[in-house]
């Protein structure tokens, strides 16, 4: 009777251990990988390795007016409206971005799993009252909820990562509820929910490893949505605050200037544009190497 | 049929009764109201009082919320605290210059996106599909500013030929009207663009593949009435849910592209509102959106149960 049994987690099951090996395994996971760990690296080592700061103005410079210098020796991508170092405004830039955006990611993809696999395993009510708040919330583009929220409570660091955790939660949701239906009448399940294993044990230890394939890319497509959000909130004054340097600020102050000069605004957007492929191209890899049921899975819900 | 649009109807209404509800408590969660700032800061609490009891601040919210709700439906969408005006005569010129953007930015995007997005789908891993593939994953890839400088360095700093910022104002003609939408119209279109096509790519090469299809290949019916005939009802109509979302978005979230071309549409307005904490026009633009929204994917759902008897068959 055992024999019967269908243990599936031997072709889905993905572990973080493996991670590694699954980017480096084509063209793109490598590309991606190299973009990200840049990213990283940078952010993380800018500020010792760099002679300026984000704000600091060279006085001593022969030129007398300082803005919008041309690329030279001494400003390798030439200075801003202001007359900051643009090469260190952009290096120093994705720091508070990527602080935001991994915090919302992490904070909605806990929401959204629990709510999605619950609504998944357990059915009835849950399930309905996620599925219409899904649709609700799909029905309006994001940024008219956070701007309303922003109107009320600021736009201080933790409200908006609040705000975008939480905004997305009930989409991630959605998917996540996607990818648990086909699991809840898999045999493992039946035999777990036999044993007598409580709910808890059977979302973290039973259903969870077996759908982290998806999760992972989930997570990989959120990050670049919150990048580009926190970014775009920054581009209207209602992310980092000015003295700070932030990707979208930079491109906000001198993105009217382009015609003067093109690399105060060119660079900060290269450095987002760069970091996005480079997580999505991550995510591809993943969703590469995942059996072909599962990625299929994400793309068909994607689509509606 | 009916009963059908009754249903969608009754479930678009709660949906905008909850919008509202939701609209009017964050407001009502603020501290203080309209007569702590009329009045000065050490005013007699007698006269506070007075003053809600003029305003009908003092009855219960959900009364007032009723009050709030029925002036909307007759129009009357209360005053702006910031430009002392009535806010009526300050949203209309916007919403006709949004519904001028989004409907330009609909036309230039929507059946490009469409005809592309199913070309790439019918022939995957192609040069063609390559090349259209990258052109979507590099505009999604890019924040929307970002796109939207593109139009306006190539053809306003480097051709002169179209203005780079707009300079609307109140009762201009429309012809001349156009001429400030046409860029932001474009760069929304890239944006949309790049969603819509691979939405309907991955939709087409699903339905290439599927079973009826093989089966009128080996019937020996033409490619072009395969294509023609048998592709592009099935393809087509599971797309318009997603359609519609992106129909939503071109009239409500396109805020960040307007601020780009300094664009007065209902956006900006809302921007603008939050910067003065004008929470009267903030409720009655965010309702207006909503409301916007809501229509986009009522037509949206009605268009695909229409077409997709399938869809029908899930409801």
């Amino acid at each position: 009777m055992n024999t019967s049994l269908t243990l599936p987690w031997h072709h889905n099951r993905l572990t973080v251990t493996q991670l590694p090996r699954l980017c480096l395994s084509n063209r793109s996971g490598r590309l991606g990988l190299f973009l990200v760990t840049l990213h990283l690296v940078i952010c993380l080592s800018a500020h010792s390795l760099l002679p300026f700061g984000f704000s600091f103005l060279d006085y001593a410079s022969q030129h007398p007016d300082r803005i919008f210098l041309p690329p030279d020796m001494q400003h390798w991508l030439g200075t801003d409206a202001m007359g900051r170092d643009v090469l260190a405004r952009t290096l120093l830039g994705g720091a508070e971005a990527m602080q935001v955006a991994v915090l919302a990611t992490v904070l909605s993809m806990m929401l959204g799993l629990l709510l999605g696999i619950s609504a998944g395993l357990y059915g009835g009510l849950l399930d309905i009252v996620v599925c219409r708040c899904t649709d609700l919330f799909r029905a309006i583009p994001w940024i008219l909820p956070l701007l309303m929220v922003i109107a009320l409570f600021g736009h201080s660091l933790l409200t908006l990562i609040l705000v975008l955790g939480l905004f997305d939660a009930f989409d991630i949701a959605r998917v996540i509820r996607g990818a648990t239906r086909p699991q809840v009448n898999q045999d493992y399940i039946v035999a777990a929910r036999l044993r007598g294993t409580s709910g808890t044990t059977l979302i973290t230890g039973e259903i969870l490893p077996n759908i982290t394939g998806i999760v992972m890319v989930e997570a990989a497509m959120r990050l670049t949505w919150m990048l580009l959000r926190f970014s775009s909130l920054s581009f209207l004054g209602f992310g980092a605050s000015p003295p700070s340097a932030d990707w979208g600020l930079m491109i906000a102050e001198n993105g009217p200037y382009i015609a003067v000069s093109l690399w105060p605004a060119l660079a900060p957007a290269i450095a987002l544009g760069s970091l996005i492929i480079g997580i999505n191209l991550l995510a591809d890899a993943i969703d590469k190497a995942l059996p072909g049921n599962l990625s299929r899975t994400v793309d068909q819900e994607s689509a509606q | 049929m009916l009963r059908l649009v009754s249903k969608l109807l009754l479930s678009s209404l709660c949906s905008l009764l909850l919008m509202g509800v939701l609209v009017f408590m964050l407001v009502e969660k603020l501290p203080g109201d309209a007569c702590t700032a009329l009045l000065a800061q050490d005013a007699q609490p007698e006269r506070i009082e007075q003053c809600r009891k003029s305003l009908g601040l003092d009855l219960p919210s959900s009364e007032r919320f009723v009050v709030w709700a029925s002036n909307l439906l007759k129009g009357d969408l209360g005053w702006s605290l910031a430009k002392r005006r009535p806010v009526s005569e300050i949203i209309w010129p916007r919403l006709s210059n949004t519904l001028l953007l989004g409907t330009l930015a609909a036309l230039l995007s929507i059946p490009l996106a469409i005809v592309l997005g199913f070309l790439a789908g019918l022939r995957p891993g192609r040069k063609s599909d390559n090349w259209i593939s990258l052109a979507s994953i590099g505009a999604m890839a890019l924040p929307e500013f970002v796109v939207a400088l593109g139009p306006m360095y190539l053809f306003s700093f480097a051709t002169g030929w179209l203005p780079a910022v707009s300079l609307l104002y109140d009762a201009q003609p429309v012809s001349e009207q156009i001429q400030y939408a046409i860029l932001p119209a474009l760069s929304i279109a890239l944006l949309v663009n790049a969603h819509i096509m691979r939405t309907v790519r991955s939709a087409t090469i699903h339905v290439m593949n599927s079973h009826y299809i093989q089966m009128a290949r080996f019937k020996g019916v033409t490619p072009t009435s395969i294509v023609l005939r048998h592709a592009v009802r099935p393809t087509l109509a599971p797309c318009t849910g997603t359609l519609s979302l992106y129909m939503a978005w071109i009239f409500c979230g396109v805020v960040v592209v307007e601020k780009v071309f300094n664009y007065p549409g209902l956006g900006m307005l809302l921007v603008n509102a939050i910067c003065e904490r004008d929470y009267p026009v903030i409720q009655v633009t965010c309702m207006l959106m909503t409301l916007i929204c809501i229509a986009c994917s009522f037509c949206g759902d009605l268009c695909g149960q229409l077409f997709d008897p399938r869809q029908r068959e899930c409801a």
